[in-house]
Formats: structure tokens, C-alpha cells, sequence
């Protein structure tokens, strides 16, 4: 199913945290309640205007289990990829938007996150360039999650990173509040420097046992953390779309 | 794992530029109001 999902941009917007992005989730899928929900699933065209499949709050809505899944994406993409055209294209560096909200994710998915930290917009997007390469080729595809920044202001609110541009390949505590350097680049490095860097970072990285939910809450509570949606919205809070 | 694109607006210009359709999955990234995990 990762496979055939490859023939498909992925795109994973984060509930609650973004005002456009909710509305948008919502006018896909509110269910009975007619407030946003806490995941949202559809496949759309390249346009994101039409749906190719009805839309739900899981995969499992649309299909029995993995291999029909599997099998229906391998079906839409024989439908409507033009294979020539895309693979001729490179792809881009798939980010998360903002590094605190990176961490968390990099939790969530108890996976290494890679920083591409420049000097300045234009400096991120030469290392970002350089990096899509790397982060969808067959050795790497799929094993980081990646942020860009735009300078260093955002760096110095977490303990343990230089506060340098570069590249930096880090993993985070189990609730992305801190994280431990793995290994680091030049943000100037060239392709190889940049690929024995992230390398470095995945064979340092230490995958974390997996946690039940009820001790993750309870030791997240013990530690004093939380997670406010920047909208201000959660299941407790229902976005319905309307402001004020 | 898959490869996901954090935004719309990121995926959807992707999505355009490349000619691919879309597999779209939202998630909020906390569990019991603790972040960390789905």
C-alpha cells in the first residue's frame, strides 16, 4: 500500500491547526454533526477539486482492509497518472509547517526530523532543492519527516541545537518537546555531504519502544505538557466553520 | 513510510505541478490533549 501510494502527492494537513485549512476539511467531510473531525479522508484529482472517491474520516471507509486499498489506489493511478509526465518532474521536499509543530509529528511518527534550517528564504529553498533529491530516492523515501526554516529565530526555543543555519538531522523525545542531534551538514554541503549526513542521522536514530496511549497521556500529564491547536480547536471545541 | 506533504497549500501546488492526484489524510497530532502521539 506505501507502494502504490507513491503514484499520489500524500498530503497530511494537521486538524485544528490552520483556520483555511479547516474550512477546507470540513467542506470535504463533517459527518452527521456538521463540525470538523479529527481526521479527514479522500482522494482528489491533481486539481484538488473533484473527488475520485467519497470522502469519510479513514481509509477503511472507502475500502475492507490494506490490499483492497492497495489495489483501488494501483486502480485510480492507472486512471489518472500520465506516468511519463510526472516521473520527468522532481519532486519536492515534503515539509511540515513550523518547527514545534514538526517535532510533534516526528513524535508521533517516532521518526528521525530533518531541519533545513538557510539564512534567509532564498538560502532554505537552494538546501531544500538539494535535499528533495535525497528524500525521495529509493534508500531514503519515506524513513524522515523534514522542516524548512527560513532563519534561525525558531532554533534557539529548543535545547540542544546549534544556532546556525544547516542541515540537521535530530530525534525528538516521545512528546517532540526536546530532541538529541544526531548529525549535521554544512547548509552550504553538497549532494554527498548532505546524503552521509542524513545517513548518519538514520542509523544513530533509536526507534522508541511502543507506548500505550493511556501511559503516554498519563506521563504527558505528570510532565505538564499539552497540545493547544492553533485554532483553537479540537473535538472539545468544535470547529463548525463560522467565525466569531 | 509515506512521504507526506504537511499542507494543503504545499500538496495541492505539488499536485498541480506534477500532474498527481491527491490522497488526502488529516490527522491532529496529540492523544488526550498531550501531544506525541495520533
Amino acid at each position: 500500500m506505501v507502494t502504490a501510494s507513491r503514484s499520489f502527492v500524500c498530503v497530511r494537513p494537521k486538524s485544528f491547526e490552520d483556520w483555511d485549512e479547516s474550512e477546507l476539511l470540513l467542506s470535504i467531510f463533517s459527518g452527521r454533526t456538521g463540525r470538523l473531525e479529527n481526521t479527514v479522508f479522500t482522494i482528489l484529482d491533481a486539481e484538488g477539486e473533484k473527488q475520485l472517491t467519497r470522502s469519510g474520516r479513514s481509509p477503511k471507509w472507502i475500502s475492507e482492509d490494506a490490499d483492497e486499498f492497495a489495489a483501488l489506489l494501483n486502480e485510480l493511478a492507472e486512471e489518472h497518472v500520465r506516468p511519463t509526465k510526472a516521473k520527468a518532474r522532481q519532486r519536492s521536499l515534503p515539509t511540515i509547517k513550523g518547527l514545534k509543530l514538526a517535532m510533534n509529528v516526528a513524535a508521533c511518527d517516532s521518526m528521525p526530523l530533518v531541519l533545513a534550517v538557510g539564512r534567509d528564504e532564498k538560502a532554505t529553498k537552494k538546501l531544500s532543492d538539494r535535499l528533495a533529491p535525497l528524500a525521495w530516492s529509493d534508500e531514503l523515501i519515506g524513513r524522515f519527516r523534514w522542516v524548512s526554516l527560513a532563519g534561525t529565530e525558531e532554533l534557539s526555543e529548543v535545547k540542544g541545537l546549534p544556532a546556525e543555519p544547516g542541515l540537521y538531522v535530530v530525534q525528538t523525545d516521545a512528546y517532540g518537546i526536546t530532541c538529541e542531534l544526531l548529525s549535521q551538514a554544512k547548509p552550504t554541503a553538497k549532494e554527498k555531504a548532505l546524503s552521509e549526513a542524513l545517513r548518519a542521522g538514520l542509523q544513530a536514530f533509536d526507534p522508541p519502544r511502543t507506548r500505550r496511549r493511556g501511559m503516554h497521556v498519563r506521563e504527558g500529564e505528570r510532565k505538564g505538557y499539552s497540545w493547544e491547536h492553533a485554532t483553537g480547536h479540537s473535538e472539545r471545541v468544535p470547529f463548525t466553520g463560522k467565525k466569531g | 513510510a509515506i512521504a507526506w506533504f504537511g499542507t494543503w497549500e504545499q500538496g495541492l501546488a505539488e499536485a498541480k505541478r506534477l500532474d498527481l492526484p491527491i490522497l488526502l489524510h488529516s490527522a491532529a497530532p496529540r492523544c488526550g490533549g498531550v501531544p506525541g502521539m495520533w
